[in-house]
């Protein structure tokens, strides 16, 4: 039997997909948060948008949300971004929530994002920790104006996390410690896992 | 680990599968008359199967070149499916398949429920772990060993998953090759065509027209 293909280091995945100008994605994310701003006036809100806290699965099952709508930016990027993570990363299943976490410092955040994080802060039972970023390519050119403080402008990257990870199984609670755009030293993001959901099979037995 | 078993009704969804003897002969050699007419496409299929095909081939079959010439050439993709781990067919796209006895619905049901069974199976008799659970309760995903395919006398089945859940199905004559290459490769079509297709609402039937396209164009290329 062949070797399974190893998984590619993080500077070969980020070699290896198409990539656009620093700039143009930074403003054109910078653009959207705009727009929300705009739309829905509250800062609350467009925390929520990026992000989105409610779980969007459940309301699309009962016919609440269109999953397409920007409602669920992060959250629905993340769905979709895992798919094209696995195929081009050859990254298979991992071992435990650590090595979950490695290979997103290591591996998604180079071939998304172009920089790598520290995972550090390991809580006792290893079911949460934290990723630093140093670099963020998201908020250059980036200020909060006085009446925008409470926004959390990078909360797309928590959504995306969250989805990303709940289609391979796991349930997580993500949230910003550190933001550099309100002061701190870093970017520092808490990923919880609340719980890895079983493979059930989907129809029932009269079936 | 790959997982062989033994052709038997009960375990074979497929309405191929229903009439064992002939239909081999049959489906195998049918086209090959067009395709040996052309040097090309067949030695673009030995290149193709050299390497891989001498490591699985079942014991019991004589090494790979030693298959007649029809089979590495002629209709070897045979019918794809596309699963998503709630058991919706995303997918379903035949290119040869003589018989047809159940209704999509309940063939595409019982071909998840075959894989799902067999997963579960394949875990269960894994000789390196020691920790089992029973027959049926749920896997936690990375869990246990998975099977990558089996072959009957009439075709094999490759089997590939990948841990967001997608499954993809290719059956193909019984004496092709490993396929998790091709099916590693239908994953990235289905990663550029459809998952980043702004109009594709995920767990829908895949409607996308280039993502058909480019699957046709490599099942010729690749398979053919």
């Amino acid at each position: 039997m062949p070797p399974p293909t190893a998984p590619k280091s993080g500077d070969a995945l980020f070699a290896s997909v198409d990539r656009v100008n620093a700039e143009l994605f930074t403003l054109t994310y910078g653009a959207i948060v705009r727009q929300l701003l705009t739309d829905l006036e509250e800062v609350e809100e467009v925390n929520k948008q990026l992000d989105q806290i409610r779980d969007a699965r459940v309301e699309y099952s009962n016919g609440l949300a269109d999953l397409r709508s920007p409602k669920f930016l992060g959250y629905n990027i993340g769905t979709r971004l895992v798919d094209e993570f696995l195929a081009k990363s050859n990254v298979s299943r991992c071992v435990d929530f650590k090595e979950t976490a490695d290979v997103i410092a290591k591996l998604g955040f180079k071939m998304f994002l172009g920089v790598t994080a520290t995972v550090t802060n390991w809580d006792a039972e290893g079911t949460s920790c934290s990723f630093v970023l140093e670099d963020n390519p998201l908020v250059d050119f980036v200020e909060l104006p006085d009446t925008c403080q409470g926004l959390q402008y990078c909360n797309l990257l928590s959504g995306v996390i969250r989805g990303a990870l709940e289609m391979v199984s796991m349930k997580t609670e993500v949230t910003w410690v550190r933001d550099m755009l309100r002061g701190d030293d870093a970017y520092e993001m808490r990923v919880k896992l609340i719980k890895q959901v079983p493979e059930e099979y989907p129809y029932k037995d009269d079936d | 680990m790959e997982a062989r078993i033994a052709s038997k009704g009960h375990l074979c969804p497929l309405a191929l599968q229903s009439t064992p003897s002939s239909p081999r002969r049959r489906s195998t050699h049918a086209p090959s008359p067009r395709l040996r007419a052309d040097p090309g496409s067949s030695s673009a299929a030995m290149q193709f199967f050299g390497g891989s095909s001498l490591t699985s081939v079942a014991p019991d079959a004589t090494p790979a070149p030693a298959a007649p010439p029809g089979t590495g050439t002629g209709a070897n993709a045979q019918v794809l499916y596309v699963f998503n781990r709630n058991g919706v067919c995303l997918l379903y796209r035949e290119w040869h398949r003589p018989l047809r006895t159940l209704d999509p619905t309940q063939d595409h049901k019982l071909m998840f429920g075959l894989l799902f069974s067999l997963r579960s199976f394949t875990a269960k008799i894994d000789p390196t772990t020691a920790e089992k659970r029973n027959l049926g309760v749920p896997l936690l995903p990375g869990q246990g060993c998975s099977f990558y395919s089996f072959k009957t006398n009439t075709y094999k089945l490759n089997f590939m998953e990948s841990p967001s859940g997608i499954k993809l199905i290719l059956i193909t004559h019984p004496r092709t090759g490993d396929q998790r290459d091709s099916l590693k490769h239908i994953y990235n079509l289905y990663v550029e065509y459809v998952v980043k297709n702004p109009l594709y609402a995920p767990g829908t039937p895949i409607k996308c027209e280039l993502f058909n396209k480019h699957l046709d164009q490599y099942m010729q290329v690749a398979l053919h």
